[in-house]
């Protein structure tokens, strides 16, 4: 075992070591030339000019004051380091984001798909109602409820396949949603129409119909007969007297 | 910064409490610190820079630095004490290097060409001094501050750049190096 502590001052000894050159008068030998070699060192004259305190004066008065030692800043070593986890952060931040969220659908983006041209393979439908009075209470009614004309009435759809969907008043004709020349392409699932339906004040009953169709149903008026390529459902609302 | 009053001192008393009396403002007492280490910072100096002109300076600026920085120090006084003169010294190698002048030997028998040196030539002491003179600056720094100024080990850790326990393996290669060198004079 190398024993580098040989040669150091008794006072910079531990008392395990202290110990050992007491029962190591071999040790304790080389431990004693190893000192005395060092303690040469403390002999060596000098033998320079003498310093004395106006000289010390003299160069502090002419040199000015004196700025403290700075320590060296080791941590700026540790800044590229930094940099770089800070970049490395970023980067995965930005592309996990990326994988996380694809690319948001704008409302615009779909006006880009020319939903008139798709062809759609309808299967089925069912239309679904709730009526929302006065109060903002809205309650589920079923075809041949009755409502009151203040009501508001929302639809849904459950579509199955695919196809263009569009809702009249069968016995008017008129074509309530969408407008005229506008389609709504739906898929497989349920979907909300963005159309609110009031039973006309002069009206007892209606007869409402929504047609799944694979085509756009053109013009602006609702047909009385469903098309060939068309699903479709009716709902029949009455007005409470 | 709490100040109480100048004590009592002597040219006998302790580092410290000459270094505490001249942070109260008792420039004797400073004096006598001078007086007690201007050889010794010399001595350092001299060795480590192997200029006889440049030693001098150092000493010099060593103490008029201690003189103006005093309300920022903190610490043992011999620690401080060569904390400075260790920095002057590595200031000075620069400089020396950059005038690519020849250092002269840090030979303590006089300055070189002298009597004084003549009548040491020859003496153990120094085949000592050339032997101390080869070896590298921060082996020669670690003997130096052991040995001839009695620095502690977490003293001389701090100063040098190292763990204290890495004190005592320094110490021995430096040593061995020394013996070496003074070996191959022989």
């Amino acid at each position: 075992m190398q024993q580098n502590w040989l040669g150091m001052r008794p006072e910079d000894l531990s008392d395990q070591e202290r110990t050992l050159l007491e029962r190591d008068l071999q040790l304790s030998a080389v431990h004693r030339a190893e000192l005395n070699f060092g303690d040469q060192l403390a002999n060596l004259p000098y033998l320079g000019g003498v310093v004395v305190l106006d000289d010390v004066r003299n160069y502090a008065e002419r040199m000015g004051p004196f700025e403290a030692p700075k320590r060296a800043n080791t941590w700026i070593y540790g800044l590229p380091i930094l940099v770089v986890v800070a970049l490395m952060l970023i980067v995965m931040a930005v592309s996990n984001r990326t994988a996380q969220s694809p690319p948001s659908v704008s409302p615009d983006s779909s006006a880009q798909i020319d939903q008139m041209a798709l062809v759609g393979q309808p299967e089925g439908v069912l239309l679904e109602a709730s009526a929302r009075g006065l109060s903002g209470v809205e309650r589920r009614i079923d075809s041949g409820h009755s409502v009151f004309a203040s009501d508001r009435i929302v639809f849904a759809v459950q579509a199955k396949g695919t196809g263009h969907v569009v809702m009249g008043d069968v016995r008017t004709g008129e074509r309530l949603f969408p407008d005229a020349d506008r389609t709504m392409f739906v898929e497989s699932g349920e979907q909300s129409l963005p159309y609110v339906y009031q039973l006309p004040a002069t009206e007892k009953s209606v007869e409402l119909r929504v047609l799944f169709c694979s085509k756009p149903v053109p013009g602006d008026r609702f047909p009385q007969q469903v098309p060939e390529d068309c699903r479709s459902r009716s709902f029949q609302l009455n007005r409470f007297d | 910064m709490n100040i109480s009053p100048i004590e009592k001192v002597t040219e006998d008393s302790s580092d410290e409490a000459l270094w505490q009396n001249f942070l109260r403002e008792d420039d004797v007492s400073f004096l006598w610190l001078v007086e007690r280490y201007r050889e010794q910072v010399g001595a350092y100096a001299w060795r480590m820079v192997r200029d006889l002109g440049m030693s001098e300076q150092i000493v010099v600026e060593t103490f008029a630095r201690l003189y103006d920085l005093k309300p920022k120090l903190r610490g043992r006084f011999r620690l401080l004490l060569f904390e400075q003169v260790h920095t002057l010294c590595g200031i000075a190698k620069k400089r020396l290097s950059d005038r690519h002048s020849e250092p002269t030997p840090a030979f303590g028998g006089g300055r070189p060409g002298s009597p004084e040196e003549a009548a040491v030539r020859g003496e153990s002491r120094w085949r000592l001094e050339v032997a101390l003179s080869q070896i590298p600056d921060g082996h020669r720094a670690c003997l130096l501050l052991y040995y001839a100024h009695r620095l502690n080990p977490s003293e001389l850790a701090a100063l040098l750049d190292m763990r204290e326990h890495q004190v005592p393996g320094q110490l021995s290669y430096a040593r061995r190096l020394l013996r070496d060198y003074q070996r191959m004079e022989d």
